[in-house]
């Protein structure tokens, strides 16, 4: 399978040529900001996103002005795939934590494209699969884990998504993704620090020991990464397009 | 309006929020303190149940929130019972703060012999000297009073 490696975006990147090509006139592609709201829950979604780098934040607001329940989008991911494809509103809000860059398209086109190609559409849903494993996964991490194990299993998404070992996270941004208040955040933050995993600085924090990092963080972290990982070592979309030469012999006449 | 920091006492070392918050009144504060401590135990009552929660005001202690007490899973217990849990904790978290503190004096000292007799020794312990030399535990002590004086200013 061909792919283009001049995109960075996981999605793009796992297209076989000829399926780039059905997306390639409607793909533009523009600076993601942070602070930038890419989509607002209950508002209709025009675009479909997909982050080259940075890191957005999908999250569902609170009454109150915060917000809760943070899923993470990076290069590995796509925004407004689901919405699009069922031409349905958008299921949460979409901030921009991490500046990077990415390329966008109209859901409408995004739409006839997964129409026309099945294989596109498979991998579409591979992603969202992808998405939803986080969303169940932190459903429970929320409810079941301490505090200092959800921040630490942040802490390495964000990495993984991010490279470096400096999270361009304030402890209130994190906050906002735990649904905590920031003391909270500071005095967890603070025990990582004194046990030497991890150094609080102004608007980011270090990993200085990643190892032990993943010993803090709750089960949730591997758990995402063992199936993410399953996901995307299955056969590629376009292999499973063509159904085995058996099913097709055994179907009725 | 008056700022508010919070230091957690795990049984270790006092762990500062080094910015603090404003609040118009005590009352809040102390509401504050009460959430956040519900936040930091929740999932690990019983690990946590010895740690408390301290609220400064402008730098001067107004209360404290020990973790026994707002602790949901003891209360089955009769309130005679339950204070003595708590009076429990109370004694385990100052017993791990001694032997904490006893740990920080050998490491020091085996440091100095060490360094007495030209001997490599452990020069730091999470970013802490081992040695604490005057200059250097007057800074530890008062580090998280500075926060607090930078986090009014």
């Amino acid at each position: 399978m061909l792919t283009q490696p001049t995109d960075r975006n996981a999605f793009l990147a796992e297209l076989s040529a000829a399926d780039y090509e059905l997306l390639r006139p409607h793909v533009m592609s523009f600076m993601l900001n942070a602070g930038g709201r890419l989509q607002e829950v209950g508002v209709g979604v025009d675009q479909v996103v997909f982050p080259h780098s940075g890191l957005v934040a999908m999250t569902m607001p609170l009454r109150n002005g915060g917000s809760g329940g943070a899923i993470l989008v990076g290069r590995e991911g796509i925004l407004g795939g689901f919405e699009a494809a069922a031409a349905v509103p958008a299921m949460c809000d979409a901030e921009v934590y991490i500046a990077g860059r990415a390329a966008h398209m109209s859901a409408v086109a995004f739409r006839q494209v997964l129409d026309h190609s099945p294989t596109v559409r498979r991998l579409a849903v591979r992603h969202n699969a992808a998405l939803m494993v986080q969303v169940h996964q932190t459903a429970l991490c929320n409810a079941a884990h301490p505090v200092e194990a959800r921040i630490s299993r942040w802490l390495l998404e964000v990495q993984d998504r991010s490279g470096g070992f400096d999270v361009p996270l304030t402890q209130h941004t994190l906050a906002q993704m735990l649904g905590v208040q920031r003391t909270t955040v500071n005095l967890a933050a603070g025990r990582l620090e004194a046990a030497g995993v991890i150094n609080c600085r102004r608007g980011y924090m270090q990993i200085v020991r990643r190892e032990q990092l993943e010993r803090h963080a709750c089960e949730c972290y591997r758990n995402v990464k063992a199936y993410v990982s399953r996901l995307f070592a299955l056969p590629p979309a376009a292999v499973l397009a063509t159904p085995p030469a058996e099913v097709v012999a055994r179907k009725p006449a | 309006m008056p700022l508010y920091t919070f230091e957690l006492q795990d049984g270790e070392h006092p762990i500062g929020d080094g910015t603090g918050v404003w609040f118009g009144d005590r009352e809040h504060a102390l509401d504050h303190a009460h959430d956040v401590a519900r936040e930091l135990m929740n999932a690990r009552e019983a690990q946590t149940r010895w740690w408390r929660l301290d609220v400064y005001e402008d730098g001067r202690c107004v209360g404290e929130v020990p973790f026994a007490r707002i602790d949901h899973t003891l209360d089955h217990l009769k309130p005679a019972l339950r204070s003595v849990v708590e009076r429990s904790c109370d004694t385990l978290r100052s017993f791990r703060q001694a032997i904490c503190a006893a740990r920080e004096t050998m490491r020091e000292s085996k440091a100095l012999v060490a360094r007495s007799h030209g001997k490599p020794y452990l020069a730091t312990e999470a970013g802490q000297p081992t040695i604490r030399t005057s200059a250097s535990m007057p800074d530890r002590k008062n580090r998280r009073r500075g926060d607090r004086q930078e986090g009014r200013s």
